[in-house]
């Protein structure tokens, strides 16, 4: 049995409203495991809670319930100098690489900052050979160190993004849809260094995407959200093998593919329910195509089928 | 064949620092009627600078240099503003990739797309909210009635685009360019709108002009693809045959590094390096620093555009058409 | 459009250059900011004017002569004398002495409070957002100048207390500002990256929100300039300012508004001078805006 890096106790956060008695649900009642070495897909639709649980899971929210549990301490619990060393161990990249970095920074400062943060016997020189050694790990030419951000295409930046995050070699990443918003050309080699990394520093990935295809290349595992629940967990083949959640077998058959060009396919209905208002029983049901009397009433647990977990009363 | 529009050898400049910097140079184009022709490229390639050119819409310091637009007989390039006015939203028109910023947040979506009506067609305004509660119900708006009276921001962003469109539908235009339409949606939501989009070419005979960078979205509705590059067209077929006789390394690359699912893969293909820069092209053929196959011809002369069967063009020194052997010679190193 | 044109300003942007020389970059910033650079020359010109303004002049501001009063403008005295035969140049040199430091001192340091509170309302939010944010409504609603006055009668004239007068005044807007800059960039992913890493809250405010913080306060303190100038005059003008004898641009207006018609000189030179002024700290905020921007420009 692996080791388990971070386990996520029945997370559960809700954002306030402009209304006084109405809550987005963003995240209701998650729990998650993430294994050392491995690339766990937190995938779903817009409003899903997927981001808002992917920054619960290293802190940068706090969750209205539940437990972080890194290493066997739940990160809520811990401040000063206990949190710092624990936050070494967890770091993210954004989506948006224009958005993520400093634009008054150089490369340099950009790179050297959670060393100087969290390495402080290290010297100036020190810091910056290091830096020098991540830039080229990420395949950013050395003679950049003294650029802006600015200078670099969404690529090259998304690569300085990723150089920060893994420079005090954290044991978990929480990738927040790290090629969304890069182009076809340029998404292949940013996920191919994310995979070279992986290998390499031997980190955890929590990977956020809504892209299925992104997905199935990079991740061992996928955990499928619809509104703030889980509906299916499990391997990454057998998922997109034999998805058992009609709400993953619509999304996969939805994605508009060369492959499956052309071919008759169920599109879902309906637009994503709010996730101020969800709906009651199973979350999936006013969009379910095989939604039965009980779905309309009992939410469903998230249980074992076919090794794999399912929240659906259908799925046998 | 009937082409509704027809683009020739336009060029479009920016001048930069003093420099003529060509955003599009000498793109060829045509869109035939009642079908839907796709435009692929990455971030910067031209293809939305393609659509403002259509719609009269660069802007300064941007201008057309050179070529022509033929729509339906009309040449663009040389139109006036007063008759642009006439034909925009009407012959012609034009759905964005996020609904929220083209639609005016204080106005009631109705109101808005009756503007559009009222603008082009002298009817009354009973009538026009008519035809708005008609066009919201076939572009699949449900309670239309209901929703003629919200705002912008009371809808979601599948709906928000289904305004759109019907905005865009109302006058019958002959051309409908849909810029990225689907890239903010969520994949159900995209479905249900590249198929309302399919049923609405194929009811009212409008052709779609689809500005996408989604090779799936291509493949899933367009009829005719022509893939773009650093301001030029690379190659362009119709669909099926673009993807199975993909002819330019770089179709060839950007077809290969799109995961697939159902496939194991190691590694993604990369396209080594970025998309060059606009002040900056190279001297022969715009993606040979990037290519795997370069040869010292593509360094130094630019490659013109070569139609290695009659619906099929390239733009590639490793293609060339045979007329003689009446019949075409693919060279084919790489698969 | 947008769209497009961002993405070729963006390609453009990505364009890496060689590097520029220190020297090279001057230049470059000199010939896109001429007018910029043209009002730092005249600012320059007017401080070290103001500083030897006792070797620049012919004449002592102060030496009456009322022989010589209301002298139209000749050779001896270029702009004329004043109703007391004082040479209204020396005096409008020796009272930029007096208007400059009235409009960089408090400045300066109703820019600095009002930073530092805006920075902290800004980042924490919550209650200490709240309790900042309405004592500057407060001093907001009040009108300044009657506060400035208040001020001025309970601790006395003289040029310290002016200072402490503007500068309790001015602080409100600035960190409102600031406060609403700060906002908006603590919820840059950038700032949620370092929160992430560790790094502690002082340093996020320090490395990463005044930074970006600067190109606007460049631009409210060379705006803050000329009003602060203009406070002073009325202050002066209320007779809680500056007192006469003093050579002030505030002053002098005061005094020749008697004589608009009949020497306008007198009011114009103090009135162009002040125009002058803040016409040139105008330029150069926005020039100094345009200089420190283009690692903005994606945004």
């Amino acid at each position: 049995m692996r080791e388990v890096v971070l386990r996520l106790k029945n997370i559960v956060k809700e954002f306030p409203t402009s209304k006084k008695n109405k809550k987005v649900h963003a995240v209701s009642d998650i729990s998650l495991d993430i294994y050392e070495n491995e690339t766990l897909a937190l995938v779903g639709e817009s409003g899903c809670g997927k981001s808002t649980l992917g920054k619960c899971a290293i802190g940068l929210i706090s969750p209205d319930k539940g437990e972080s549990i890194f290493l066997g301490e739940n990160i809520y619990n811990k401040s000063g100098n206990e949190l710092k060393e624990i936050k070494k161990n967890l770091q993210i990249i954004f989506q948006d690489p224009y958005a993520s970095l400093n634009p008054r920074m150089t490369v340099g400062e950009i790179i050297a900052e959670p060393l100087i943060t969290h390495e402080k016997r290290l010297s100036k020189a020190q810091v910056k050979e290091k830096v020098l050694e991540l830039m080229e790990d990420v395949g950013i030419r050395k003679e950049y160190y003294n650029r802006y951000p600015h200078q670099f295409s969404g690529g090259q930046r998304q690569r300085i993004g990723i150089a920060r995050a893994i420079a005090l070699n954290p044991k978990l990443i929480v990738c927040d849809e790290p090629v969304s918003a890069l182009d076809v050309s340029i998404q292949s080699q940013v996920l191919n260094l994310l995979k070279d990394i992986q290998e390499k520093k031997r980190a955890s990935y929590l990977f956020i995407s809504h892209d299925l295809s992104v997905v199935n290349f990079i991740a061992d595992r996928v955990c499928v959200m619809f509104l703030g629940k889980v509906c299916e967990i499990g391997d990454t083949d057998d998922i997109f093998e034999k998805p058992l959640h009609p709400y993953t077998r619509l999304l996969l058959d939805a994605i508009p593919s060369i492959e499956n060009a052309g071919k008759q396919k169920e599109i879902l209905k309906g637009d994503i329910p709010s996730p101020i208002d969800v709906p009651t029983g199973c979350r999936f049901h006013t969009r379910c195509p095989y939604c039965s009397e009980i779905c309309r009433t009992k939410e469903p647990d998230l249980r074992q089928a076919n090794g794999r977990y399912v929240a659906c009363h259908i799925v046998k | 064949m009937d082409n509704i529009l027809t683009i020739r050898d336009l060029k479009v400049a920016f001048q930069v620092r003093g420099r003529d910097a060509y955003a599009l140079d000498g793109i060829n184009i045509d869109i035939p009627k009642g079908k839907i022709v796709g435009i692929v490229g990455e971030s910067g390639c031209g293809k939305s600078m393609t659509a403002m050119s259509i719609m009269g819409l660069i802007k300064s310091p941007g201008r057309i240099v050179g070529g022509s637009i033929d729509f339906c007989g009309n040449e663009l390039t040389k139109m006036g503003i007063r008759e642009y006015a006439n034909i925009r939203g009407k012959d012609i028109s034009m759905i964005f990739q996020e609904p929220m910023t083209s639609l005016n947040p204080v106005v009631k979506v109705g109101k808005q797309v009756m503007e559009a009506i009222i603008l082009h067609e002298h009817i009354s305004k009973a009538e026009a909210k008519q035809r708005v509660i008609e066009i919201f119900n076939e572009v699949g708006i449900p309670e239309a009635e209901k929703r003629f009276n919200s705002y912008p921001h009371e809808l979601s962003g599948g709906l928000r685009q289904r305004v759109m469109i019907g905005m865009a539908m109302i006058c019958k235009p002959k051309l409908l360019i849909a810029d990225e339409p689907t890239t903010a949606l969520d994949v159900t939501i995209e479905a249900q709108i590249l198929r309302l989009m399919k049923r609405l070419c194929e009811e009212s005979g409008t052709s779609i002009m689809m500005i996408t960078h989604n090779m799936g979205v291509v493949a899933e509705i367009c009829d005719y693809v022509y893939v773009m590059y650093a301001g030029r067209v690379v190659e362009s077929a119709p669909t099926k045959i673009l993807f199975n006789e993909t002819a330019h390394p770089y179709t060839s690359g950007l077809l290969k590094s799109i995961p697939t699912i159902g496939k194991k893969q190691k590694r993604l293909y990369t396209i080594k390096g970025n998309v060059p820069n606009i002040l900056n092209l190279p001297k022969g053929c715009r993606f040979a620093d990037r290519c795997d196959l370069t040869q010292n011809i593509c360094l130094s002369d630019r490659p013109k555009d070569d139609y290695i069967t009659d619906s099929h063009m390239v733009s590639c020194f490793l293609h060339k058409r045979i007329e003689d052997e009446r019949s075409c010679i693919k060279i084919k190193k790489y698969s | 459009m947008n769209k497009d044109t961002k993405q070729t300003e963006q390609s453009f942007g990505s364009e890496i250059g060689t590097e520029e020389s220190l020297f090279e970059k001057c230049k470059n910033i000199i010939k896109h900011n001429k007018l910029a650079f043209f009002s730092l020359i005249v600012i320059i010109l007017i401080i070290l004017c103001a500083i030897f303004a006792n070797v620049v002049c012919r004449y002592n501001p102060y030496t009456q002569s009322l022989k010589d009063r209301l002298l139209a403008p000749s050779f001896a005295h270029p702009l004329g004398t004043d109703e007391l035969g004082r040479d209204t140049l020396t005096r409008v040199i020796f009272g930029a002495r007096v208007s400059l430091t009235i409009g960089l001192i408090p400045t300066l340091i109703s820019m600095i409070i009002g930073t530092i509170l805006g920075l902290i309302a800004g980042y924490f939010g919550g209650k200490i957002d709240f309790a900042i944010m309405r004592l500057a409504d407060i001093m907001l609603a009040f009108p300044s100048l009657l506060l400035a006055m208040v001020v001025m009668y309970t601790m006395g004239g003289g040029l310290i207390n002016i200072f402490i007068a503007l500068s309790l005044v001015n602080w409100a807007s600035t960190s409102r500002v600031v406060r609403s800059e700060t906002l908006s960039l603590s919820k840059k992913e950038y700032v949620e990256a370092a929160k992430s890493m560790g790094v502690g809250n002082a340093t996020i405010i320090f490395r990463h929100i005044l930074p970006n913080c600067i190109p606007t306060l460049v631009v409210l303190f060379t705006l803050s300039i000329p009003s602060a100038i203009l406070s002073e005059s009325s202050l002066s003008f209320l007779g809680v300012g500056a007192q006469p004898p003093t050579a002030s641009w505030g002053l002098m207006v005061v005094s020749a508004k008697k004589y608009l018609f009949t020497q306008p000189v007198l009011v114009l030179s103090p009135a162009i001078a002040i125009m002058i002024v803040v016409l040139a700290f105008n330029f150069l905020g926005d020039g100094l805006r345009d200089i420190l921007d283009p690692y903005l420009k994606e945004q």
